[in-house]
């Protein structure tokens, strides 16, 4: 941009822009001009054109001439342009039909950062760091790691039970350790933490996890993220072995085979940073009962270029032995990113000079181990795009990263596109895209055009060869919103994309009631089966269970009725992936007495899901934390964080 | 070949009729927003395409995002104007059932660098009236003449919003920088 001018006119443009983006399709709208309007408009004259009026007595009679020259210089050339279909005012898509094309290529690139160290950062954010209305935090936003094991707000060893309690009148945090009865709860234990913001447990053999956020006796400005780990020899009296603390707000906690991982996410003012401040300022802090630990260089990744000191901190935990085993360092700006069991990718858009930059995808592997940087992908660049966008319709095209995972070796990440090929808004192409990048950075990807506008893509099944998609879409005609499966084999060269159109998940209308049905969670469940929960205008709540054995061909194994299984649902069901009981918690219209029914699901059953009994609960009883956990083959129904813990056996 | 510049040529008429066919159906949708009123809101379409018509050389693509804004905001003033009329006292556009300063979905799509992100908080600052002139003047090369001719309003009241608009998006601009400074 030369000057205030040109900012201010691109301002506008982005301007025009967005208010264009705000006017509906011309589908979605339902009423028409008139014919007799219609006709007036079409039948304005256009000669009647303030500053051409004086003009068009002029070009009348150059034009007589000229009409005589075209007649006689260009009457073959005319001819002959009328046998060429006329294609300047076709501003539709050039190919309505949907295709899907494989292709390979070598994308990726290795390049990190372009600074050495963390010093040579620091020195440079010193002096240029980018002021943002807040020192930001690395914000998660496909959260995918449905193959780890998630936070719990109760757990258990053997009979003895641990819950997360908040006192809803005093705000304080509690762990309460109680015994598992059939007919009555008895609490042993209870360890009040007036300080720190309890938000989960793990456990793991012997030793109890408890996750701890933003201690609120320390300064506003920092924040806190930590565990305290308890021994429980004696499970009836937990004995605090153990406190890792690091720096930042609490991101994200998992664990998977035996290792507790812990994200947070801070940052710091470098402004005026020189090389004679204390560094350990501008890097995470990771303290082990109070003591400080050194992290080492080799352990901090920059990220491309920075403009802020933000930083996401990952402390590694071996739960078995309560050892801290390693902390790393992302440092980035303002960023997505995505976590499973084993990788972290981070996908970064940083400011250049120049308007616009397409995102890169950084690519980290987690073993137990270690973690190791893989490489860096711009998605952009599989479209042709440039690295940095000037100023066209094309820098309004976007890739939207859905999901990543990555299975042995293999990245595997789901996007969707909209691609402006020119700057006839009109003139653009959308789908989805399925890449996948190799330990060598070698990538291979799928694109599924699609005309309706892409919504979202919604869970994913981590099979071996095969992840199932959900495409929601925003459609045309009555159709609000529909969406359909997509099954991708994994077992070829590229992946194979099968679409499932025959088989629409959710249909949204405006006009008709009695086909409003919307599918909002998709869990998998088995090699075979899925279910669907069903909303409609929260009255009815519903699963269906479908056969995708043949990836070209799901079919509907049972179809919820459209009364559905419980009568009203204000949350989505929690089903557990490794149980076959499920809980289902509804209200009574008339007496608004709240109850839980449990199911079990048989899916070879003409009526696969049995229920095995209803647990009535009070008017007021409405808890968003509960858990269904097993002991000696009763299953109990934990309602806990809200409430002081109690049970349900069944 | 030469007839193509005349006025009402062919390729005018071709343009424009590609611009009706385009954008008629969200030109309406945006009247109707605001006068609830078919009638009326056709009225409001059939003057917009009459304004459209005498500066059809702003429009250079029909196709585009800069065109379907210009002629929805070219529908929106002229529906103004009818519901002005009708009510016959003026209306604050806030009254209407109108929503036009939604937050801004590019900022959510694009990366913005700051000073354009803090250029295009302070257009959606501004008031309605003078946002839709400086929006002609700026995006579309519009003079405060053809600008007047455009909405129907006396060409002296679109200088003075000229002129006091750009006073108000600078000092906007300045305000919001200097905030971002002081943070």
């Amino acid at each position: 941009m030369k000057n205030k001018n040109d900012v201010i006119k691109k301002a506008f443009d982005l301007y025009a822009y967005n208010e264009s983006l705000k006017l509906p399709a011309d589908n979605q709208i339902d009423f028409n001009l008139s014919e007799e309007t219609e006709r007036k408009i079409k039948n304005i004259n256009l000669s009647n054109r303030p500053h051409f009026n004086a003009m068009i007595r002029w070009s009348a009679l150059a034009a007589s001439l000229l009409i005589v020259i075209n007649l006689i210089l260009f009457i073959p050339s005319a001819i002959s342009s009328r046998t060429q279909p006329d294609t300047s005012s076709d501003t539709s898509n050039q190919d309505d039909k949907k295709t899907l094309y494989p292709v390979t290529t070598d994308v990726g690139e290795q390049e990190l950062t372009p600074y050495k160290n963390i010093d040579e950062l620091l020195e440079y954010l010193g002096e240029n760091e980018v002021h943002e209305p807040t020192l930001g935090e690395v914000y998660i936003s496909g959260v995918s790691g449905n193959d780890v094991q998630k936070v719990k707000f109760t757990v258990n060893y053997d009979r003895y039970c641990y819950s997360i309690y908040k006192n809803p009148g005093t705000g304080i945090y509690s762990l309460i350790t109680s015994v598992l009865f059939k007919e009555f709860t008895l609490n042993t234990d209870v360890i009040t933490d007036s300080e720190n913001n309890l938000c989960g447990l793990y456990i793991q053999g012997k030793k109890l996890y408890v996750i701890y956020a933003d201690k609120s006796e320390r300064s506003n400005e920092n924040y806190y993220t930590g565990v305290y780990i308890y021994d429980l020899s004696d499970p009836a009296k937990p004995a605090l072995i153990k406190t890792i603390e690091q720096n930042g707000s609490l991101s994200a906690s998992y664990m998977n085979d035996g290792m507790l991982y812990i994200y947070s996410s801070d940052g710091v003012c470098a402004c005026g940073y020189s090389h004679l401040d204390d560094k350990s300022k501008y890097i995470p802090a990771v303290r082990v009962n109070g003591e400080n630990i050194n992290i080492p260089d080799e352990n901090i990744y920059i990220l491309s270029s920075p403009k802020r000191i933000c930083y996401l901190t990952l402390t590694v935990i071996d739960m078995q032995t309560a050892e801290l085993k390693t902390v790393k360092a992302f440092y980035t700006d303002v960023v997505e990113y995505y976590y499973g069991a084993n990788y972290i990718a981070f996908n970064i858009r940083y400011f250049k000079k120049q308007f616009h930059e397409a995102s890169k995808l950084y690519l980290f592997s987690i073993s137990k181990e270690n973690v190791t940087y893989n490489g860096k992908v711009s998605l952009a660049k599989l479209f042709g795009f440039p690295e940095i966008y000037d100023v066209s319709a094309k820098e309004y095209s976007f890739i939207d990263i859905s999901n990543v995972f990555k299975v042995g070796d293999t990245f595997r990440i789901f996007a969707s596109y909209y691609i402006n090929k020119s700057e006839n808004m009109h003139d653009y192409e959308k789908g989805y895209i399925i890449v996948l990048i190799d330990s060598n950075m070698h990538v291979r990807y799928s694109i599924g055009k699609e005309e309706m506008n892409l919504f979202f893509i919604d869970e994913i099944d981590n099979e071996e060869n095969r992840a199932i998609i959900t495409l929601s879409l925003r459609s045309n005609g009555d159709i609000n919103n529909e969406a359909y499966l997509v099954v991708v084999d994994f077992s070829k060269e590229t992946p194979a994309i099968y679409e499932n159109k025959q088989l629409i998940l959710s249909r949204m209308t405006n006009r008709d009631d009695a086909l409003f049905k919307y599918s909002d969670n998709i869990y998998l469940r088995y090699n075979y089966t899925i279910f669907v929960y069903k909303d409609k205008y929260n009255t009815y709540t519903g699963i269906d269970i479908l056969d995708f054995s043949d990836m070209s061909n799901i079919k509907y194994i049972y179809q919820a009725p459209a009364s559905g299984i419980t009568d009203l649902i204000d949350e989505s069901i929690p089903l557990y992936r490794n149980q076959d009981i499920f809980g289902v918690k509804k209200q009574n219209v008339d007496t608004r007495m709240y109850s839980v029914e449990i199911f079990k699901i048989d899916v070879s059953a003409k009526n696969p899901f049995k229920k095995i009994t209803t647990i009535n609960l009070s008017d007021d009883y409405f808890y968003y934390q509960y858990e269904i956990i097993k002991y000696a083959d009763e299953y109990y129904y934990v309602p806990c964080y809200d409430t002081l813990p109690q049970w349900l056996q069944f | 070949m030469l007839l193509s510049v005349l006025p009402g040529s062919e390729p005018d008429k071709r343009k424009f009729l590609e611009i009706y066919e385009l954008h008629k159906k969200k030109m309406l949708y945006t009247a109707f927003k605001i006068l609830h009123n078919q009638h009326d809101a056709e009225d409001a379409v059939q003057e917009a395409f009459l304004a459209i018509a005498r500066h059809l050389d702003a429009i250079d693509n029909p196709a585009n995002y800069r065109t379907a804004a210009y002629v929805t905001i070219t529908a929106k003033n002229m529906a103004l104007k009818i519901w002005h009329k009708n009510r016959n006292s003026p209306v604050l556009l806030e009254e209407l059932d109108y929503e036009i300063t939604d937050p801004l979905d590019v900022e959510s799509r694009l990366c913005l660098n700051e000073e354009l992100k803090t250029i295009l908080n302070a257009v959606y600052k501004l008031n309605n009236v003078y946002r839709d002139v400086l929006c002609y003047h700026y995006l579309y090369d519009l003079s405060a003449k053809e600008i007047a001719d455009l909405l129907g309003r006396n060409i002296n009241t679109v200088k003075s919003q000229l002129k006091r608009g750009k006073s108000i998006l600078l000092a906007s601009i300045k305000g919001e920088q200097h905030y971002e400074e002081q943070k």
